[in-house]
């Protein structure tokens, strides 16, 4: 009896961690390069109280044997990276990754990060930095007196100086593909880690070796669908009153049970 | 007394019931997962409960995820875990960091040949048919075998399920409906758990009804009988 209880239970908290998902989804639909997730569960383990195929008597056997599940767990909340929408912007230092592949970002403790936001700035120095002030790698200066930044779609930044009419190339901006970008830690900021799970980056020139090109001038949007993650949420939802459903008939037949003796 | 007992035992059966409809709707969002369902059994000496995989095909769900697949109909993908081979119809799969073809927690993907499928590098998919390729050639094909009952398919949790029967009656499904870019749904309709579990509970109250008449009349009756002393 007091399983079914408790069975109930691991099925509401998988639809709270549910929600928690989608809601986060849902806080960032306006949010530059974010990718949706998703939670996906499994079941937990099984009682076997009873084998198929068990000897009834001496000459008959059960057909069926008799397993109790125990609930279900969250495994892993997956990135789905799915392009999101082109929006043009017109910035110059505005790039989209039409593809796979991921910016490059140095963060201030060493460590290289990845994003799929392209909104770079140029800080004070004349280096391309993101939002957040960290130079992407490799690191690219852009001089002073530069009139006019092009970035071709193969990484390649030419910037033409006053007083000259050639451009000049100052740098290649270089991306990183992983074997398995659904295993990336994400630390926020719009910002992903290396792990384990995801592999080792490889790290080429956009275009190239199955990674995707560089657009500029465009930004990516989020790629959360808030149609889809309403209907996801209504479903957690009601998945979540039917499991508190069997809570209130277990416990009900426990009270019944208490009952029997007066 | 008799009655009493087999009373006892009705209880019981209803309570495993519950929880067998439980553990459907706590995985009402699972990917591939099989609900259960129970069955009165008949025995000399009464009955007893029995559970069974229910294995229809549950619905799509398109993910856009090039690793992805479900099985359209019969069919189960073959994973290596540690504790040998097993079966499963949750199709989320990805690439470790070897370049291995694995499921979520872990465990390898076995091709048709029966070894795990390695794509490392370029443009890595799953196409309709179950056939891996990279960059468009193909590399191996997902094995898909199927069984001839479900009667000694066991589950293991985690997706998993574990064949108890002879090793030979797994059979290879020789051209495998397999999706690519969709998972397969839990088969858990709620609706339908929410009938089987107001029903245990019906049957339940039922028998407690008789089981507290019972009580009572073997009450009177011991009062009677020592009254009568």
């Amino acid at each position: 009896m007091i399983r079914a209880l408790y069975t109930a239970a691991t099925g509401m908290e998988a639809q709270q961690i549910n929600i928690d998902t989608i809601a986060n989804n849902i806080a960032n639909v306006n949010t530059t390069g974010f990718k949706q997730a998703r939670a996906e569960f499994q079941d937990l383990l099984y009682q076997n109280i009873r084998p198929a195929g068990t000897a009834a008597s001496a000459s008959t056997e059960y057909p069926v044997g008799l397993q109790l599940g125990l609930g279900t767990r969250p495994v892993a909340t997956t990135r789905i990276y799915r392009q999101g929408d082109f929006r043009q912007t017109g910035n110059p230092l505005d790039l989209v990754i039409e593809g796979k592949g991921f910016f490059q970002v140095r963060m201030p403790s060493g460590e290289t990060a990845y994003t799929r936001d392209g909104s770079f700035h140029v800080n004070k120095e004349g280096a391309i930095v993101t939002a957040d002030g960290d130079p992407i790698e490799p690191q690219i200066t852009i001089p002073v007196d530069a009139l006019e930044v092009v970035i071709g779609s193969d990484g390649t930044v030419s910037v033409t100086q006053s007083g000259q009419n050639a451009a000049q190339q100052v740098g290649t901006i270089q991306i990183a593909g992983f074997p398995n970008p659904a295993g990336l830690g994400a630390m926020g900021r719009n910002l992903f880690l290396a792990n384990n799970a995801s592999g080792d980056a490889t790290i080429g020139n956009p275009g190239e070796n199955g990674l995707g090109r560089i657009n500029q001038g465009f930004l990516e949007s989020s790629n959360v669908s808030v149609v889809e993650e309403m209907v996801n949420m209504i479903i957690a939802q009601r998945a979540y009153e039917v499991n508190s459903r069997a809570v209130r008939v277990a416990d009900d037949m426990m009270s019944q049970i208490n009952n029997l003796v007066r | 007394m008799d009655g009493f007992f087999n009373a006892y035992a009705a209880l019981e059966a209803r309570l495993r019931m519950v929880d067998v409809i439980a553990n459907n709707l706590a995985n009402a969002q699972t990917t591939g997962f099989k609900r259960d369902f129970s069955r009165m059994l008949e025995t000399e000496d009464g009955f007893t409960l029995g559970t069974q995989v229910d294995l229809t095909t549950g619905e799509f769900m398109p993910t856009g995820s090039q690793l992805d697949a479900a099985i359209d109909g019969p069919g189960f993908f073959v994973v290596q875990t540690s504790n040998g081979v097993r079966y499963t119809r949750n199709g989320s799969f990805l690439l470790s960091s070897d370049g291995e073809l694995v499921t979520k927690d872990g465990a390898k993907v076995l091709s048709s040949n029966g070894s795990p499928i390695t794509a490392q590098g370029g443009d890595v998919s799953i196409q309709d048919g179950g056939m891996v390729t990279v960059d468009g050639n193909e590399v191996a094909t997902l094995k898909i075998v199927t069984f001839p009952n479900a009667m000694h398919l066991q589950k293991e949790g985690l997706y998993r399920f574990d064949w108890n029967g002879l090793p030979e009656e797994v059979q290879a499904l020789p051209e495998p409906r397999v999706k690519s870019g969709s998972l397969e749904r839990s088969n858990v309709n709620p609706i339908n758990e929410m009938v089987h579990l107001m029903t245990a509970y019906r049957e339940f109250e039922a028998v407690q009804r008789t089981v507290k008449t019972l009580m009572n009349e073997m009450n009177g009756k011991l009062i009677q009988t020592l009254g009568s002393l």
